[in-house]
């Protein structure tokens, strides 16, 4: 047990800015655009609420000029606007953390190209072989923390940044509009889809991830180029020699940026887990048994073929 | 002797290139063997071949066991240094020994710790920060914190200056060997392991050229310095070097009697280098 602990924590005290960056980039540019939205929303709604408010007032006979508009009116002018603004948002239930686990995954992928090459590289493998440490744990490891420890990271940084998102948008906004807005932030979102996301991610693109560790445990130089390279080739003499695209669409649909992808649009948890769980269990379960190639691939180049 | 490392024709190739050629030799309980050979001589496959990091052909037992098929229990009573560069340059000193030691069940931890008291190695350092010789400082304190029976070496210090491949040696008998321990080690640097060792393999090209003890050294060879004069009659001994050294000869011998020598001039044992010259050339 200690054994495994302590792999996780090697891998993250190696790779914790990679894991922390791209989160942080993304809170970055949510926190920007957060401020121009809210800073061009208000602009709209107030120049909005003062004419309509101006021409209710006419209408009712009042006489009242853009002065003498109190603050209280021009406030539920805003709140109704930004009511009828947020309406046509119901339908994004997971945008906000999809982009946390799309950056979480995209460095991942990263990781795992370069987590068993870099130490090959450096020749630092020649240490950790020393460890009574099997190599298929390590390479076990190393493809848990990358789908579930990159993703799990973000998810715990979109949990902060979207309280600091809040916390922003109830003190810019009045406490009517945000309790009342269904496109708000709320758990489902925040806490129960990427934790599904995440489960389903483990098992989805496992195979993804075993291929992406087996290249970095095998080749000898440039594993981008070893990882995109068959992949095309695959696409284009699969599409040439036979018209199909069974190995290509495989890979595809077990890429974790095509699961984010569907996860968005669909509409419930119950229609999420019945797609992937149920409908796609076949092909779910063809994936882990690839995955589990791979992985004895990558542990046995690990084991007998490490140099570079 | 009970024997620590067992090697029985051992074979390895990479190609049509032998790495390892029917390579044989056993080391026992206790001793300190140095594996001496020139540059892809195959020392380091060897080595790699012991500790299980490579599949080789023949018999090979370590620790009574078959490095290939029982790696994980043979390396609980292992330690190795494979190069002085290899620690993981991205960890912090003290990442790199709370690791070794949650990970390794025979790590001693009070021990790594005051080890590296003695040294100005600061825990928070990055490995890369460290000088080349406090790199080796910190790999030699890590390794022999492990309670291992058996601790190979592959030129453990390559690259370092004089004043740390002493330390590192006296270190190295003074913290970690003792009756129970066995050390295997190769090196080009033949003469500052000489008075180390207890046996001594010569290998080239992947074959064992000479295996002996250093006690039966003297013995078996002998080094004969003779003026111009005796030259022709000693070569009728058939020396097995033979090199001119500021006005004289000096000769190496192989089973060849002092006493059939004595006569012609100033007989020695070789030095380990010497015979080490005498033996490749």
């Amino acid at each position: 047990m200690n054994q495994l602990i302590l792999g996780f924590k090697r891998e993250y005290w190696e790779h914790k800015k990679l894991m922390v960056i791209m989160p942080m980039l993304v809170t970055a540019l949510f926190c920007i655009v957060a401020m121009a939205a809210t800073w061009s929303e208000e602009y709209r709604i107030n120049g909005q609420s003062l004419e309509l408010h101006s021409k209710s007032l006419n209408a009712t006979g009042q006489d009242k000029t853009d002065q003498q508009v109190t603050k209280a009116d021009e406030k539920a002018f805003i709140a109704e606007g930004l009511k009828v603004g947020s309406a046509d948002q119901t339908s994004e239930k997971f945008w906000f953390s999809g982009v946390y686990l799309a950056a979480a995954w995209l460095a991942s992928i990263f990781y795992a190209l370069s987590s068993l090459y870099n130490d090959r590289r450096d020749k630092s493998i020649l240490y950790w072989k020393t460890m009574p440490i099997p190599e298929l744990q390590i390479v076990l490891i190393k493809l848990l923390f990358a789908i579930v420890g990159f993703s799990a990271v973000a998810v715990a940084i979109s949990w902060l940044a979207g309280a600091v998102l809040m916390s922003y948008a109830q003190w810019v906004f009045p406490s009517e509009i945000l309790a009342d807005d269904p496109a708000s932030m709320g758990f489902s979102k925040l806490v129960v889809w990427p934790i599904l996301a995440i489960i389903t991610g483990l098992f989805w693109c496992a195979p993804i991830y075993a291929l992406v560790l087996y290249v970095s445990a095998k080749v000898s130089k440039m594993p981008i180029l070893w990882l995109i390279i068959p992949v095309i080739v695959i696409r284009v003499l699969e599409g040439v020699l036979f018209h199909t695209q069974h190995i290509y669409g495989f890979l595809d649909a077990h890429s974790p940026f095509t699961l984010l992808a569907r996860f968005s649009e669909m509409q419930s948890g119950r229609e999420f887990l019945t797609t992937y769980w149920v409908d796609s269990f076949a092909s779910m379960v063809l994936g882990l048994v690839v995955a589990a190639f791979f992985v004895w691939a990558a542990a046995w180049c690990r084991e007998n073929n490490f140099d570079i | 002797m009970d024997a620590m490392i067992c090697a029985k024709g051992l074979t390895k190739s990479y190609g049509t290139k032998f790495a390892l050629n029917n390579f044989s030799f056993t080391l026992g309980a206790g001793r300190i063997m140095g594996l001496i050979g020139p540059n892809g001589a195959g020392k380091t496959t060897a080595l790699r071949c012991l500790m299980g990091m490579a599949s080789y052909q023949g018999n090979l037992a370590v620790l009574g066991r078959n490095p290939q098929h029982e790696r994980m229990a043979m390396l609980k009573d292992i330690a190795y240094i494979a190069d002085t560069a290899i620690l993981p340059n991205w960890m912090t000193v003290a990442q790199l020994v709370e690791y070794t030691s949650g990970v390794h069940p025979k790590f001693d931890l009070a021990k790594a710790n005051c080890f590296l008291k003695q040294t100005e190695i600061k825990r928070h350092s990055k490995i890369s920060e460290l000088s080349k010789g406090m790199v080796t400082q910190l790999h030699l304190a890590l390794t022999i914190s492990i309670d291992a029976k058996l601790l190979v070496l592959d030129e453990p210090t390559i690259g370092l200056d004089i004043l740390y491949r002493k330390q590192f040696y006296e270190q190295l008998l003074n913290d970690y060997f003792d009756e129970s321990k066995t050390i295997l080690i190769t090196t080009h640097q033949v003469e500052e392991v000489e008075h180390l060792l207890t046996d001594l393999v010569f290998i080239k090209n992947g074959n064992a050229l000479m295996n002996i003890e250093m006690e039966a050294l003297e013995s078996q060879f002998l080094e004969l310095r003779v003026s111009d004069s005796n030259l022709e009659h000693v070569r009728k001994f058939k020396p097995i070097h033979e090199r001119k050294n500021l006005g004289s000869h000096n000769l190496i011998f192989e089973g060849v009697a002092a006493s059939e020598l004595v006569d012609f001039g100033h007989i020695s044992t070789p030095s380990v280098a010497d015979l080490f010259v005498a033996k490749m050339s």
